[in-house]
C-alpha cells in the first residue's frame, strides 16, 4: 500500500490493471489488487460472519434511528459504527443462531448523558406511555437536548422512532402501538441528541414489553 | 500564521487549499492547515477540556439575562472580543475535576459602577437572607437609583445561575431582603448593581449561605 500526494491526481480513484487507487478522508491511497484470497471457514469465522450479517439487517431496519443516534456521520459510517458498537452485544451459538443482549444494544453513541425516561403499557395494552423527568443543567446534559424513544422489534428487524420532549421538561407522551406489534415482544430504548444535532448520548434501555 | 493587510482580502474567511483565512476583531489572519493533529489526552489537557465544557454549561444559563449584558459591558471596557469570551476567561479556572466548583472564583459583574462599602449578608429567618451595605456619596459610578441584581446557584442545580425576581432595592435603600422559599442547603448569591438605564454594571460580590 502506498500513500501519494499529487496535485494532478488528487481526486483519482478506481482500478487500473493490478492497481487500485482510492481516497480515505483526505489521503490518496494506492494498493495492488488481491490476487488470491483464503476463505477461512473456521467456526469462529462463520460465527463472526453470522453476527455481522444480522447486525447489518438491524442497521437497515434502524436507518432513521441511526441518523439521529450517530450524528455527523455518512450513511456508511453510521452503519459501520453501529456494527462495531454492537458486535460485543451479539453472540452466536454453535448452531449458528445469533442472540442479542438487548438491554445493551447501542442505538446511539456520544458524550451526552443518557436521558431519564421510563415507559409503561397503558391499561388496555394498546398504548405505550413514555414518561420523562426533567434533568438539571449539567455538563453534557442540556435543557434543549431533544429526546427520542425507540421501539425495536428484533424478530422482524423493524423499529419505530418517537420524538419525545426536550430534556429540560417533565412530560408524558402516549404512543398508540402499531398493529404489527400485536402479540410480539419488543424492546424500548431512549437517547438524547443536542440542539445542533452534532452529539448524541449513550442508549438507555427502557424495558421489554409485549404488545 | 500571517496577518493579511491587503484591502482586497480584508474580512475573508474560509479555506483555500491548505490555508485557512479567518478574522478576529478587525484583523484578518491566514494560517496553514496542520500536517498532523496531535491529541495528547494528558491529565492536564483532559482537565482543561472538561473545564471548557463546564464553563460553557454555566454560560447557557447566563444567556438572555442581565448578567450577559454585564459581561458585554465589561468586555467593551476591557477591550475583550465579546462578553462570551470574557465570561469564559474569567470563570474557566473555577472548575475542577468532576462536579468540583469553586463558587467563590466565579465572576459575573461589570466594571463601570462601583460596589458599596461593607456589603454584607446575614440570615433573616426561614428561607430569607438580608443584604446590607453602607451609604456613600452620590457620584456617576454610584447613583442612588442604581438597582440591585441578585443571582443564585441553588443546591439542586450546581451549573445554573438563576436571576432572582422580586428583589426590589436601590442603592439608596441600604438593605434588601432576598426570599428563597423551599430552598434547603448551600446557596451561592452573586450581588451587583446596575444603573437605572440598565447600561452600566458594578462588579459582583459573592456570598455563600446555608439555608
Amino acid at each position: 500500500m502506498a500513500i501519494f500526494k499529487s496535485t494532478l491526481f488528487s481526486s483519482i480513484r478506481g482500478t487500473l490493471g493490478n492497481v487500485t487507487v482510492y481516497r480515505l478522508g483526505a489521503t490518496n491511497i494506492m494498493r495492488s489488487n488481491v490476487r488470491d484470497f483464503r476463505d477461512a471457514q473456521t467456526p469462529a469465522q462463520l460465527k463472526h460472519r453470522a453476527k455481522w450479517r444480522m447486525l447489518m439487517y438491524f442497521s437497515s431496519g434502524l436507518k432513521k434511528v441511526l441518523e439521529q443516534g450517530f450524528p455527523g456521520l455518512s450513511a456508511r459510517e453510521r452503519a459501520n459504527s453501529f456494527v462495531s458498537a454492537n458486535m460485543p452485544v451479539a453472540d452466536c451459538t454453535d448452531e449458528g443462531q445469533v442472540v442479542f443482549d438487548y438491554p445493551h444494544l447501542c442505538l446511539s453513541s456520544g458524550e451526552l448523558a443518557a436521558p431519564d425516561v421510563t415507559a409503561s403499557l397503558s391499561g388496555v395494552g394498546d398504548t405505550l406511555v413514555f414518561s420523562q423527568r426533567r434533568q438539571p443543567l449539567k455538563p453534557r446534559m442540556y435543557d434543549d437536548d431533544a429526546l427520542y424513544g425507540v421501539i425495536w422489534m428484533g424478530e422482524k428487524f423493524y423499529g419505530w422512532m418517537i420524538p419525545l420532549h426536550l430534556r429540560g421538561e417533565t412530560a408524558e407522551l402516549h404512543f398508540p402501538l402499531p398493529k404489527e406489534l400485536k402479540g410480539h415482544t419488543f424492546h424500548v430504548y431512549a437517547f438524547a441528541v443536542n440542539a445542533r444535532n452534532t452529539q448524541a448520548s449513550q442508549t438507555l434501555w427502557v424495558g421489554e414489553f409485549r404488545g | 500564521m500571517a496577518i493579511v493587510e491587503s484591502p482586497l482580502l480584508k474580512g475573508i474567511s474560509g479555506r483555500v487549499g491548505n490555508h485557512v483565512f479567518y478574522t478576529v476583531g478587525d484583523k484578518t489572519y491566514v494560517r496553514s492547515l496542520p500536517e498532523k493533529v496531535g491529541n495528547p489526552r494528558s491529565p492536564a489537557q483532559s482537565l482543561q477540556r472538561w473545564r471548557q465544557v463546564c464553563v460553557q454549561t454555566l454560560f447557557r444559563s447566563v444567556k438572555g439575562t442581565l448578567l450577559l449584558a454585564a459581561a458585554n459591558e465589561a468586555a467593551a471596557q476591557l477591550k475583550v472580543r465579546s462578553g462570551y469570551h470574557l465570561f469564559l476567561s474569567r470563570n474557566i479556572n473555577a472548575f475542577g475535576e468532576g462536579d468540583n466548583v469553586d463558587y467563590g472564583r466565579l465572576c459575573f459583574g461589570g466594571v463601570r459602577l462601583q460596589l458599596p462599602a461593607h456589603f454584607a449578608c446575614e440570615a433573616a429567618g426561614e428561607g430569607c437572607v438580608r443584604l446590607t451595605w453602607e451609604a456613600e456619596v452620590a457620584m456617576t459610578t454610584a447613583a442612588p437609583d442604581d438597582r440591585l441584581l441578585v443571582a443564585a446557584v441553588l443546591p439542586e442545580e450546581p451549573y445554573r445561575l438563576v436571576m432572582l425576581e422580586g428583589v426590589e432595592a436601590q442603592r439608596s435603600g441600604l438593605q434588601a431582603d432576598v426570599r428563597l422559599p423551599g430552598v434547603r442547603g448551600e446557596v451561592h448569591l452573586y450581588c451587583l448593581f446596575t444603573s437605572a438605564s440598565g447600561e452600566a454594571f458594578s462588579p459582583d460580590v459573592h456570598f455563600c449561605v446555608n439555608l
